[in-house]
């Protein structure tokens, strides 16, 4: 496995500026074939239709978590005053930061969703199951891994599935105060050129310690305990803290869900979709052998599914226009290659079941009655998102913290969770959720809903 | 699956819970559980610290609460979900209604909250691969504090969700 491989390496980075390498396995990493194919997946999925310069892959921002989790290791390591991180946790950590998505499908989560909705087995595998097979499994990188400590590919794989302990370490990768986040947000934000996602990196990392926080399990009666988990000084670091939840709630309003986005990204959805029909027709369609193996409703190994990226399905998709022989398959990939993208037709604020039912019941009508096809032409594009929201939160002040909290260093040095303080993301309360139920549909139908229901 | 048919896979999920749910923390592992036995609520769970979660279960719950497919009572420092007014009858399906992953959530709904945190972790591990010494070793590290609970939460695991944490199982496919 060895190569001639030389540390340090750096590597520049619009973001980071320059990226320090000083371990010869994280190289190896790089240079495996599993992590080269995200050059090939871009971060944004489909973003580029609205902002041509988001064309950033999954492989600078996987770089970008590695560097993170560094600097964070050692920022953690800084406040507490003690050794927090052994050699294997942080080679650990590092290798996990990189590999994190190494497992996503071409166009990011737009390949997720479709294999969800194949007909078949309800049970699919998600980006985060397929890291952990392609850690597990693939010959190359479980080498890399064990070669440079044995155990780690099994390290590694605890903390995507979040089954490590300590709980810190896991946090540093996932949480609501990760690397990913932190990396994805200012990536994202320089490269469509929408400033929100912008913070005080920098500060924030300062702010950054580690504390031992109360715990509660399932339901009344269970022992208390007590983890060690990553918490913010508040008394310096609350505002950055804020500037960060909001910046990062308003991509998704502005980026993540805008309209045109999420319409081209549920179109290619739905041409993938129709593909799978045409194969099992027996008429010929451009392809590979995954793709025909997913028409057809089998398991595909890590092997196949490394097989698919970005490039791959878009010359599919520019062939499909012209050659499938199946009409709504080459009119969807020729709308996607021209732009001609579906229109957003919102719910009104306060809609309730019986408008939503009546909504869609007259728009299907609108559909049909201009022979289209209402399972690949009408599209239902639910969004919601909260700046801040632990998952079991509840509204009660006082109330038992949830599972999913920030926990910061109050003025008196108790810690304590954000649900509970005076936080603007907390005060705010609904004003900082954003939430539309959308039908994507043909700009004519489109013009023509909105006249008829009064919906935008 | 769209979002109605979502919210009436949830409220029927709750009916057959017994018409009402203590906690969101149950809420999310009922239908963890529901989900894997084959009815699928639309959802994508994670797991964390104190067990699964889901993100997409947690922003469906709030829209049921909106638009009065379920009503969540404050009982002192918790949640109980319960039936709302809004009825889902128009976008059931005969899957909507009589689901194998029902029948699991109708069987394990009276269960503690303890219990199901321990029966839900398992199964996770085990989906993962986790099988064995080594599942009990992950459980243990993982739910220490509950390990009241081991013996019987792997019980009902075997009878009612038919995992057997002893055998290797087999994992999911694309």
């Amino acid at each position: 496995m060895a190569a001639d491989v030389r540390v340090p390496k750096f590597i520049r980075d619009p973001i980071h500026d320059i990226i320090r390498i000083d371990d010869p396995f994280i190289l190896q990493l790089l240079d495996s074939a599993a992590m080269q194919r995200l050059r090939r997946v871009r971060q944004l999925g489909l973003g580029q239709m609205v902002y041509p310069g988001a064309e950033h892959s999954r492989f600078t921002h996987s770089l970008g978590v590695y560097h993170l989790a560094s600097r964070m290791m050692t920022q953690i390591q800084q406040a507490t005053g003690r050794e927090v991180f052994d050699a294997d946790t942080r080679r650990a950590v590092l290798a996990a930061a990189l590999l994190h998505d190494i497992g996503h499908g071409p166009f990011s989560h737009v390949f997720e969703r479709f294999t969800k909705e194949l007909p078949g087995d309800g049970k699919r595998v998600d980006h985060e199951q397929w890291t952990i097979r392609i850690v597990d499994a693939d010959e190359e990188v479980h080498d890399i891994l064990e070669s440079a400590a044995p155990g780690l590919a099994k390290n590694v794989r605890e903390i995507i599935e979040h089954t490590y302990k300590p709980h810190y370490v896991t946090a540093i990768v996932s949480s609501q105060l990760d690397v990913d986040r932190f990396d994805y947000l200012l990536r994202d934000s320089h490269m469509t050129g929408v400033a929100y996602g912008r913070f005080d990196l920098e500060w924030m990392l300062r702010t950054l310690a580690l504390s031992p926080v109360p715990a509660v399990s399932a339901g009344e009666g269970a022992e208390a305990a007590t983890v060690e988990t990553i918490v913010v000084d508040g008394r310096r670091g609350l505002s950055t803290l804020e500037e960060h939840m909001l910046g990062r709630h308003y991509m998704y309003r502005h980026v993540y869900f805008h309209k045109t986005i999420q319409a081209a990204e549920q179109m290619l959805v739905k041409a993938l979709l129709r593909a799978p029909a045409v194969v099992r027709d027996g008429k010929a369609l451009l392809c590979n052998d995954a793709f025909r193996k997913l028409a057809g409703g089998e398991t595909l190994s890590e092997a196949e599914y490394l097989t698919l990226n970005d490039i791959v399905i878009l010359g599919w998709i520019e062939d499909w226009q012209r050659s499938a022989e199946d009409k709504i398959l080459c009119d969807l990939c020729r709308r996607l290659v021209q732009r001609k993208l579906f229109k957003a037709v919102s719910a009104p604020p306060g809609a309730k079941i019986p408008d939503i039912r009546k909504g869609n019941q007259a728009i299907e009508q609108l559909v049909r009655d201009r022979k289209y096809d209402p399972d690949y032409y009408m599209i239902e594009n639910d969004v919601n998102d909260i700046a801040y929201k632990d998952y079991f939160y509840n509204l009660s002040r006082g109330a038992r913290p949830g599972e999913q909290e920030i926990w910061f260093v109050d003025r008196d040095g108790g810690v304590r969770p954000l649900s509970g303080s005076d936080s603007v993301l907390i005060k705010a309360g609904d004003a900082l959720e954003y939430e539309e139920y959308r039908l994507l549909v043909p700009d004519e139908v489109a013009t023509e809903a909105r006249r008829i229901l009064k919906w935008n | 699956m769209d979002k109605l048919e979502r919210l009436s896979r949830l409220r029927r999920l709750v009916e057959v819970a017994g018409g009402h749910v203590d906690g969101r923390k149950k809420l999310h592992k009922l239908a963890y559980l529901c989900q894997r036995q084959g009815t699928d609520l639309g959802q994508r769970f994670q797991f964390h610290m104190y067990g699964v979660f889901s993100p997409t279960l947690a922003q469906d719950l709030d829209a049921a609460t909106t638009w009065e497919v379920l009503t969540e009572d404050q009982r002192g420092d918790q949640y109980e979900i319960r039936l709302g007014g809004q009825e889902m009858a128009e976008e059931g399906t005969p899957e909507t209604g009589e689901g194998p992953g029902f029948a699991a959530v109708a069987r394990l709904a009276k269960q503690s909250p303890q219990m199901l945190e321990v029966v839900t972790t398992l199964v996770y591990l085990w989906d993962l691969g986790y099988h064995g010494e080594q599942l009990d070793e992950k459980l243990g590290e993982l739910k220490g504090h509950l390990r009241q609970c081991f013996a019987r939460g792997k019980e009902l695991a075997r009878g009612y969700l038919g995992v057997d944490v002893e055998a290797e199982p087999t994992l999911a496919a694309v």
